[in-house]
């Protein structure tokens, strides 16, 4: 990828407000950068550098949310996450209430169910489900918060 | 058991149910949901999600497909009616913001039949792809034969509701 490396690229991607032009109009550019990428380094390092930019460049629910629009353009979902549990509760934990919203909604379940569900933690029919009620995904957000507390 | 193609069926297995031309909601399934107020009522059955809309009538404009005002973008319920509609809409759930809306409230009802269920991906009002994933309906797969041909025909007329990505069959 022209000498880049997955921590240059992962900005490149993830650096840009999904419902901006500048995100249209250089929609098909990214999306074979997500390609190559996929094609060039393994899953899980990339994993490794999208949640680092999730933990350490999200510093807003709107930034979370945003982020959570770019996973699911980059198909980031169809992937075996490592850690799944982990990676939904963080999510959960960051949005707090907002869940509650639409978008904010509509993205964690679009993400944390095949997340889920590839992790064979979920069925194929569990699509209605809500899953920052999954008590598995309770635990680990109040692990986190308790862990902020400290 | 047993339905033949002729007419509804609505069984109780783990699995999918048999082929049939409509499907009602699995036993279990409608069992739970008419003990939930906040997705069944005894007097007017599911509730119907004010989300749900026609891929017709979700086209803007920009032939996009909308959902709730804003380009529709991620996973969504959808339903394919007696009509031959495909309806979706997102899950949020009116009644109680700690649930979600399932399937059988895309028609509402005590008894809302369809032809296929699952969910219908999009990438900013795109279709990317359809799936027979629906935990009330579980029609089989050769449901979906009905969803593509109606897909296919949608983008004859509208190719730019659809991503790059669309496959138009399994």
């Amino acid at each position: 990828m022209n000498g880049k490396s997955i921590k240059e690229i992962t900005e490149y991607l993830l650096n840009v407000h999904f419902w901006s032009d500048e995100y249209d109009e250089s929609e098909e550019e990214r999306r074979q950068t997500v390609e190559q990428l996929m094609r060039d380094y393994p899953w899980n390092d990339i994993f490794n550098e999208w949640n680092l930019y999730l933990r350490t460049k999200c510093p807003a629910s709107d930034d979370v949310i945003n982020f959570m629009n770019l996973f699911f353009a980059y198909e980031g979902y169809k992937q075996i996450i490592p850690d799944p549990i982990g990676f939904s509760a963080y999510l959960y934990y960051r949005l707090g209430d907002r869940v509650k919203e639409s978008e904010a909604q509509t993205m964690a379940d679009s993400i944390v169910i095949p997340v889920l569900q590839h992790a064979g933690l979920l069925s194929k029919y569990d699509t209605c489900c809500a899953p920052e009620s999954d008590p598995r995904i309770i635990a680990a957000v109040e692990a986190l918060k308790n862990e902020s507390k400290q | 058991m047993g339905s033949g193609v002729s007419r509804s069926y609505s069984g109780t297995g783990g699995g999918s149910q048999p082929y049939a031309n409509t499907y009602s909601v699995v036993s279990k399934e409608m069992k739970n949901d008419k003990e939930d107020p906040d997705i069944y009522s005894p007097s007017s059955g599911y509730f119907h999600n004010p989300n749900a809309t026609t891929l017709d009538q979700a086209l803007g404009d920009d032939e996009r497909v909308y959902s709730n005002g804003n380009k529709a973008h991620g996973k969504m319920t959808y339903v394919m009616d007696e009509n031959n509609n495909i309806i979706f809409g997102k899950r949020e759930n009116p009644n109680n913001a700690a649930k979600r809306a399932p399937h059988p409230t895309l028609i509402g009802g005590k008894d809302p039949k369809v032809q296929c269920a699952g969910m219908i991906t999009f990438d900013k009002g795109r279709i990317v792809s359809v799936n027979n994933d629906s935990g009330h309906y579980r029609p089989a797969s050769k449901s979906l034969d009905k969803v593509y041909e109606a897909l296919n025909k949608f983008q004859k007329a509208h190719s730019n509701a659809f991503s790059p990505n669309y496959k138009g069959d399994r």
